[in-house]
């Protein structure tokens, strides 16, 4: 089956902020993370019009963003001449090809950030602080200038809305039992 | 009563949570595995942690437009382009022939200079780009004479012929996508999309997509398929994959608007394979990037290359 414009888009859509955002666990560098998938996505286009998406595919971008962003770092960091010969050196190791774990991890994670961003804002700006910054419930009520109760309330408001909109996607039940279980 | 209530619903959901991961625990040990990679490396919290938000339909509307010339292929939106094509001319001191060949009669024709109108649209709809030391003169509606190089992308038209004159032959749209390159020392005209003719010494040379038509005091050559790309003098990156030091170095000539000699002893080899990309190069850089690659040996003047040798 070729690859037609819509299937090019959906997958671009679908890959593109997990994948910036791989290269920005590289890069530490947003802009140049965005760069590096966009040139990936125009090589895979103009050298692979007829590529298959099947999960070898995601590997494969992962891959090629990894690859990438490595090099775009390499050639960054003047660093020593001693850690120059070491890149230099790195450059002929061939890494791995991306696993699909990983992929998966980043599919989820990108699933969970949807999901958050979904929330209403006080219930969302609540469960980011609790559970991504790590507030304790008095933290955030005193930084709130709320009740800790009210904090409890919109906690367990947060998490319902999170299993309903999580559960249709079965194979990340478990990031929701995560989030259960550190609660 | 609200508050028993409100705790009677969190006690109850606090039930099922339990039962949920109890179940979850019994009858799914990948997904065991999974929350044990993530819990342990504490990993996707850090991701998660460091998410960002990314405006992925701005980054789909550039990918969309590197790619555009490809996708009309596919989505026929520009079916009222009638042709694209390329049109270069040399430059060996007479570049401005034309421009003083005859005065201008009316004022209400245009003369274009590539140095201040790079991007022309055209009256009728149709796109022009012209390189930098190239000049285009309008002679009537649709009729051009080009000194230089071109990329055109003309509107579809049937009642007014689009045609430009060159050095070598009068290009003819008729009727899709075409560039032309257009010299003194020769015309070239390469086709993307679309039919063109090109009329030379009372002969025609109808051109499809892909085919590239050499004019000069030789006669016209026609190739079909070159590996070269002769529209590549509009890009600001040029790309190599694994092609062969002649392709390259003929598109680099191109891309230079410079003539291309190759010494006649020299011994073509096909073992040379190109992978490189130069970005806002100018001929020096890039010459010697190559010189680094393939320790070819070689003379740049003013207005040609000569190869010598090269080995790999």
């Amino acid at each position: 089956m070729s690859m037609d414009k819509v299937r090019f888009k959906n997958l671009f859509n679908k890959h593109y902020r997990p994948l910036c955002n791989y290269a920005n666990r590289i890069l530490r560098d947003m802009d140049a993370s965005e760069d590096v998938v966009q040139d990936v996505f125009l090589k895979l286009w103009n050298n692979s019009p007829a590529i298959n998406i099947t999960s070898n595919t995601e590997s494969y971008i992962y891959t090629m963003v990894r690859n990438q962003a490595l090099g775009v770092l390499r050639k960054s960091v003047s660093g020593s001449r001693f850690m120059n010969e070491m890149q230099q050196l790195s450059n002929h190791i061939s890494l791995p090809d991306v696993e699909e774990a990983e992929i998966e991890k980043y599919q989820i994670i990108d699933n969970i950030y949807v999901s958050i961003r979904q929330l209403p804002p006080k219930c969302g700006e609540i469960f980011t602080l609790s559970k991504i910054k790590g507030l304790t419930y008095t933290q955030i009520a005193d930084r709130l200038g709320i009740s800790v109760k009210t904090v409890e309330g919109q906690m367990s408001k947060a998490f319902r809305l999170l299993r309903s909109m999580l559960k249709d996607l079965s194979p990340f039940w478990n990031v929701i039992v995560l989030f259960i279980e550190l609660l | 009563m609200k508050n028993k209530l409100l705790n009677f619903i969190l006690s109850e959901e606090s039930n099922e949570e339990r039962t949920v991961l109890h179940n979850w625990k019994n009858d799914a040990s990948a997904n065991l595995e999974g929350l044990k990679s993530l819990h342990d490396e504490k990993d996707g919290f850090e991701i998660l942690r460091d998410y960002k938000e990314v405006n992925t339909k701005e980054a789909w509307h550039f990918v969309e437009s590197q790619t555009s010339s490809q996708w009309t292929v596919f989505s026929g939106k520009l079916l009222n382009v009638a042709a694209i094509l390329v049109v270069v001319v040399m430059a060996l001191g007479g570049l401005y022939y034309m421009m003083n060949s005859q005065s201008v009669s009316s004022d209400n024709l245009m003369v274009y200079k590539g140095i201040t109108s790079p991007e022309i649209t055209y009256k009728d709809g149709s796109n022009i780009e012209l390189d930098k030391n190239s000049n285009l003169k309008e002679l009537n509606y649709r009729k051009f004479k080009l000194d230089g190089r071109a990329y055109f992308a003309v509107a579809r038209d049937i009642e007014h012929p689009f045609t430009v004159e060159t050095h070598f032959g009068t290009v003819e749209v008729l009727g899709t996508a075409f560039n032309v390159l257009t010299s003194v020392n020769s015309t070239n005209v390469f086709v993307k999309e679309g039919k063109v003719k090109v009329i030379y010494d009372n002969k025609e040379h109808v051109l499809l997509p892909g085919d590239y038509l050499t004019v000069s005091k030789e006669g016209a050559f026609l190739n079909k398929n070159p590996l070269i790309q002769p529209d590549i003098w509009k890009e600001s990156k040029i790309t190599f994959k694994n092609q062969s030091f002649h392709s390259v170095m003929e598109t680099i000539a191109i891309y230079y608007n410079i003539k291309l000699e190759w010494s006649e002893n020299m011994q073509p080899s096909d073992n040379c394979r190109i992978n490189t990309e130069f970005y806002k190069s100018d001929i020096e850089s890039v010459l010697k990037e190559l010189q680094i690659l393939t320790q070819f040996q070689y003379k740049l003047s003013a207005n040609k290359i000569v190869v010598y040798s090269y080995k790999c």
